[in-house]
């Protein structure tokens, strides 16, 4: 049972990993592959063209050897398009997940060096920042500037970096006043080499934890505001376009099926990670999986 | 009292604060709204464009005449009379729309509300309880899988392919699954720690069994995080709200949003902002208030 379970999360993971870098790979080779393809193919049908619609084949087409999930209802290639979605979401989230943990991980050092009185002014300022709505917001952004999805990153980057920024100040202060950094301290050791020494692992697990979070919910909020045509512009492909147009082909499940199964699988492995990462980082956590082990 | 005093000044500030950022965001967007609308208007009936005269008078009327400050001012004493202004397209006040609005909202959430509590401390206590047994790694896995479900996807997979349920359940059923997983989540965590607690120890070993711990002593932290994820039940709540209630056809203020965006009804969207936003810091306050007055521990340093 115990190699059966073993087995089964070799393949999640190893079915989550490839469909990652495959989706990257395409979207970061699109431009050499629309080339290529033109000059091999001379016309023929490819899952690396995702805008392209098969006029062979009656849309929406259920899954066949051409088209292995179908096709969506003006006839373009289900996978492809899920391909190049998933590549499109994974980018936006890491764009946005990069930005949120500088920004967090810099002010919430900065943070933890200020008086009192300030550290309770700004902790109240981040608290009033993570209590904006983020779609709201993206509304009224999207409203005057449409289809402008960096918008909603900014927007995301300016919302977020307060909670990472509390943890990370936290942490920190928790860190300046151990033992260890007030003997660097008193070692003489210049400010400089105690941030890069000491105050960055320290506070790294909370940024690597934090880091796939963001990627979750970056991907999870471009879902639902393209789920109603205000993230991409039309005809990029994204994760939830075919959520849409499965309510105007009830017939055709692998406009449901699929995307389904894509976009909670991605989601799933990245939360997942994340966990993987706090349990793994946490030397509390690690401490306590070596006790039970040694006793077991 | 004084710490209560205290509280609510700090509610007032942060709720003023608030209000201004929201409207600063606002007009850091709309630079000139004005000619935005101008356009949109020229753009749907060319007969429609306004004299300068009429363009002087709907600048007055939108409160844009005067500078950012005074536009501020206008705003913040328009609310203490309570108004937020009116809709750029129907003319109708902002919080009449709110309040009719808001009913069909808050009678969802008032539902699912009720159904999230006891759901989420049942499944929490039941994926600690029987944490290295298959009970236990079916409800999280369970709910790790509605954790990374897209409300959207839940609520279409609903609405198209069930017709067995009645109207309201399958909007209850996606926002119970867009909030459960998050308290089950945090109830397993607590309880695993407090069972780490030597007191914890103290009771098993006197020959109380797990279960029997589990119901007498652990169902007041239980409660306390219960209280402490109030306001983030606020926010995934009108998160999915925005999301179930078109797809839904539901006449909430989710509906209402998404309705305002595709008119561009700017003082709308404000509206929505300020409720889900300021009831999220009352919200916040709230909490605090609770925990402080109901579970004394965390005044000693222990908090979740």
């Amino acid at each position: 049972m115990k190699a059966f379970s073993v087995f089964l999360k070799t393949v999640g993971w190893g079915c989550w990993a490839l469909w990652l870098l495959v989706s990257l790979w395409v979207v970061f080779m699109k431009p050499s592959l629309d080339v290529d393809y033109q000059q091999s193919h001379n016309g023929s049908w490819s899952v690396l063209e995702p805008d392209r619609t098969d006029a062979t084949v009656l849309p929406p087409s259920a899954p066949s050897t051409k088209h292995l999930w179908g096709t969506d209802e003006i006839g373009r290639d289900v996978l492809s398009r899920l391909l190049f979605g998933s590549g499109y979401s994974l980018l936006f989230g890491g764009f946005v997940a990069f930005f949120t943990c500088l920004l967090g991980l810099l002010l919430g050092i900065a943070l933890s060096f200020l008086p009192s009185t300030l550290k309770h002014a700004a902790n109240s300022a981040t608290e009033l920042l993570s209590s904006l709505p983020l779609f709201p917001l993206a509304l009224i952004g999207l409203s005057f500037y449409p289809g402008q999805v960096f918008l909603v990153g900014l927007l995301k980057v300016f919302l977020g970096w307060g909670t990472l920024a509390q943890l990370v100040r936290i942490q920190t202060d928790s860190s300046l006043r151990s033992p260890l950094l007030q003997a660097a301290r008193s070692q003489g050791l210049k400010q400089l080499q105690i941030f890069f020494r000491y105050l960055i692992p320290t506070v790294r697990p909370v940024v690597f934890a934090f880091f796939p979070l963001v990627i979750f919910s970056s991907i999870l909020s471009l879902a639902a505001l393209d789920f109603f045509g205000l993230g991409f512009p039309i005809p990029t492909p994204t994760l939830s376009e075919l959520f849409h147009q499965y309510s105007d082909n009830r017939d055709a499940w692998w406009l449901l099926a699929y995307p389904l199964i894509v976009t909670s699988g991605l989601l799933f492995g990245i939360h997942s990670l994340s966990n993987r990462f706090s349990d793994q980082l946490d030397p509390r956590e690690r401490y306590q999986q070596v006790q039970m082990t040694a006793q077991m | 009292m004084i710490r209560f005093s205290l509280k609510v000044v700090t509610l007032m500030v942060s709720l003023l604060v608030f209000t201004i950022a929201v409207f600063s965001i606002y007009h850091f967007f709309s630079s000139a709204p004005l000619e935005y609308f101008l356009v949109r208007i020229h753009s749907f009936n060319p007969q429609a464009a306004p004299s300068v005269a009429d363009q002087r008078l709907l600048l007055k009327q939108w409160g844009l005449t005067g500078s950012f400050s005074k536009q501020v001012c206008d705003f913040l004493i328009g609310m203490s009379h309570g108004s937020l202004g009116e809709s750029l397209w129907t003319g109708t006040p902002v919080l009449t729309l709110l309040k009719e609005r808001s009913r069909a909202t808050l009678s969802y959430g008032i539902f699912s509300f009720l159904l999230f509590v006891p759901l989420g401390i049942f499944w929490g206590m039941g994926q600690s309880l029987w944490d290295k047994k298959w009970p236990g790694r079916i409800l999280t896995i369970a709910a790790d899988f509605l954790f990374c479900l897209p409300s959207f996807s839940l609520a279409t997979f609903f609405i198209f392919s069930t017709s067995l349920f009645v109207f309201w359940i399958p909007p209850s059923l996606v926002y119970l699954a867009a909030t459960v997983p998050y308290l089950a989540s945090l109830i397993q965590q607590r309880l695993a720690q407090e069972e780490r607690e030597p007191y914890a120890k103290a009771v098993i070993a006197k020959g109380l069994s797990r279960r029997q711990f589990y119901l007498r002593h652990l169902s007041r932290p239980c409660l306390e995080v219960t209280v402490s994820i109030l306001p983030l039940w606020w926010g995934l709540f009108f998160g999915a709200s925005l999301v179930v209630e078109p797809i839904f056809r539901i006449q909430g203020l989710g509906f209402l949003a998404v309705e305002a965006f595709r008119n561009q009804d700017l003082p709308i969207l404000i509206g929505i902002t300020l409720v889900i936003g300021g009831g999220r810091i009352i919200l916040s306050n709230l909490r605090e208030l609770a925990l402080l007055l109901f579970f004394p521990s965390r005044k000693y340093g222990h908090s979740t």
